[in-house]
């Protein structure tokens, strides 16, 4: 068994390719992170550009034109499209992408689109100045 | 396989085949099952040997960077070679993506594209580009093959390139002229590449020398990378951990090659690692650099890194000893040669004394333990999505790559930017890997998320 996970971004990049799964019997699981952006340049932009988030919206998430809708996009591929925007509804979306093997799943996680990765060392400092989450460094033993 | 070690066969013998023809049974001879790609005008006839072909399952993709992408997760699942096919021009241009991300990961990978006529070619024929200089800085090696009498030699070539030493992308280039006209079959054919000697033993001296450094060390750290996974060497990690007790930080790449349950796991390193093991490595006295590359994502400003640690580094190519950082003790090698050979010197030194070491760590990593908070919108968290109550798999990209690097038991990965679509790549290992596995926090490596590790284990 084979799962992807995938930013609403980078899956619009080769979605096509589920229909070389579908047609090929390959049934592999995608798990779409969608945070309706290109996530990890809004986080850039949040934290260095003053929150500018110059060309990141995506539309593909909550309260938006859903642009492409990844079920439907999953349902024209011959796939099974899931979506899950409720925590109480992960489990049993992917317990149904398990048992479902005679096809390509597709599970649309609508997520947050402010939610960041942490930790984080900015780029261009030194390590010691990783960040365990925002505004909050670590300490550590200079010698 | 050893294409070298027999002498050519008698041209009297051998069979009058087609230079696509030859392309055909050179990738049979070679053990080549399954390859992906699109036709076009430039490749088509490859294309029409390959529908006749028994031996070898062609996927057709919907687009070119799909099938590059899934050559190279079918050779990272399986350890096999990838193989991936397009026609000229964009046909060409667009495996171009998945060729970079091979090269920088890594990754054996056999991409065979059409060319326009010999005869044509610099004219700026239809669909034609020189896909050749393209792909130059970015393969370890591109072969133009312009005469039928040329191709069994560069498919030979091309597989002992991509697979031996650090392996990598190579990009065989067949003119349509090429495939058309006819020569004698030679199999196994001489091959020539001077100069291309890829090391996997390592000097002895400098082997002693790093196990005396880990042994004497008080704050060693194992910095592991995909080298180690591409060598199959997650055993003889396992083991010089058992016997030195030290601890051990895994690279994107290396996800999966040593298991996140072990206590001394301290995680993945870098930009977004977790903090005990960005610290550890800061921290450190002693750096054993296995199958790494002091990547930037790594190190941050490299002034700055791990100031007071001494680097022991091991690594297959010897471009990338001191490419960052100066080591102390280099060694080239395969990484699971070297490491037998390091178990060997380390044991009966004595263990290191690393308590005050592993107080330190311990501390951090009760203090700064993997977490995050719920979102204000009221909108999921997309770390509760990937680690939820099944944990997960494979991935790749952007935040979902970060993410899921983070929170997931254990995977493969790739380097080039993080747009590499996971679908593809999930696809080919899917397929790759006919066992059953594990979705899920299963124990040992051995039975791992890595799909490499898993198809390793498969194979067995």
């Amino acid at each position: 068994m084979v799962w992807a996970i995938d930013g609403d971004g980078c899956f619009q990049m080769t979605n096509q390719e589920l229909a070389t799964c579908t047609i090929n019997d390959i049934p592999i699981k995608v798990a779409i992170i969608n945070n309706s952006s290109l996530g990890m340049v809004r986080q850039w932009q949040t934290l260095f550009y003053d929150g500018r988030h110059s060309f990141t919206d995506l539309n593909t998430g909550h309260d938006t034109v859903r642009i492409p809708d990844f079920v439907k996009l999953a349902e024209a591929y011959g796939a099974l499209g899931i979506r899950v925007t409720e925590k109480e509804e992960v489990d049993a979306a992917i317990k149904l992408a398990l048992e479902t093997n005679d096809r390509p799943v597709v599970i649309d996680f609508v997520v947050s689109r402010d939610a960041m990765v942490w930790p984080m060392v900015p780029q261009g400092v030194g390590n010691s100045s990783v960040q365990y989450a925002r505004d909050h460094a670590p300490a550590w033993e200079e010698e | 396989m050893s294409i070298t070690d027999t002498p050519p066969a008698r041209n009297a013998a051998a069979p009058i085949l087609t230079g696509s023809g030859a392309i055909l049974a050179s990738l049979e001879k070679l053990g080549v099952t399954d390859v992906f790609g699109i036709p076009g005008g430039a490749i088509m006839p490859f294309y029409d040997e390959l529908m006749s072909s028994t031996a070898i399952r062609h996927i057709l993709t919907r687009h070119e960077q799909g099938a590059g992408h899934a050559a190279e997760g079918y050779a990272v699942a399986s350890g096999r070679v990838g193989v991936c096919i397009a026609t000229s021009g964009p046909g060409a241009t667009n495996l171009v993506t998945a060729i970079a991300d091979a090269y920088m990961d890594s990754v054996p990978l056999i991409a065979i594209t059409g060319q326009v006529f010999s005869t044509v070619m610099g004219t700026d024929a239809f669909q034609e580009v020189d896909i050749v200089g393209i792909t130059m800085p970015i393969t370890k090696h591109s072969i133009l093959v312009k005469t039928p009498e040329e191709v069994p030699a560069a498919i030979a070539e091309a597989y002992q390139i991509a697979t031996t030493g650090r392996p990598g992308p190579v990009l065989v280039d067949v003119t349509k002229d090429a495939q058309q006209n006819s020569a004698p079959f030679i199999w196994p054919p001489k091959t020539d590449l001077p100069g291309y000697r890829p090391v996997t033993k390592a000097h002895g001296k400098q082997i002693i020398a790093a196990a005396e450094l880990l042994s004497t060390s008080s704050r060693p750290v194992l910095y592991v990378g995909g080298g180690v996974l591409r060598a199959e060497a997650q055993d003889e990690l396992a083991r010089l951990v058992d016997l030195t007790g030290a601890p051990v930080v895994t690279t994107l790449m290396a996800r999966g090659v040593f298991p996140d349950s072990r206590r001394e796991h301290l995680g993945m390193p870098g930009m977004h690692g977790s903090v005990p093991a960005v610290l550890a490595l800061q921290e450190s006295d002693l750096i054993v650099a296995i199958g790494a590359r002091f990547d930037d994502r790594v190190t941050g400003r490299v002034a700055d890194f791990a100031p007071h640690a001494k680097i022991v580094h091991i690594d297959i190519d010897p471009a990338e000893i001191g490419k960052i950082r100066q080591a102390d003790v280099p060694i080239v090698g395969d990484a699971k040669e070297v490491l037998v050979e390091l178990l060997d010197a380390t044991t009966g030194l004595g263990k290191p004394d690393l308590a005050e070491w592993w107080t330190r760590l311990d501390g951090l990593r009760g203090d700064y333990p993997l977490g995050y908070t719920e979102p204000d919108d009221g909108l999921l968290a997309p770390q509760g999505s990937s680690s939820g109550s099944a944990s997960s798999p494979d991935r790749r990209a952007c935040t979902s790559r970060a993410w899921a690097s983070t929170r997931c038991g254990r995977r493969s990965s790739s380097t080039t930017s993080g747009r590499t679509p996971g679908s593809t790549r999930a696809a080919r290992a899917r397929w790759a890997i006919p066992c059953p596995p594990p979705w899920g926090r299963r124990s040992p490596s051995r039975t791992a998320w890595s799909g490499r590790s898993t198809a390793t284990d498969a194979s067995r």
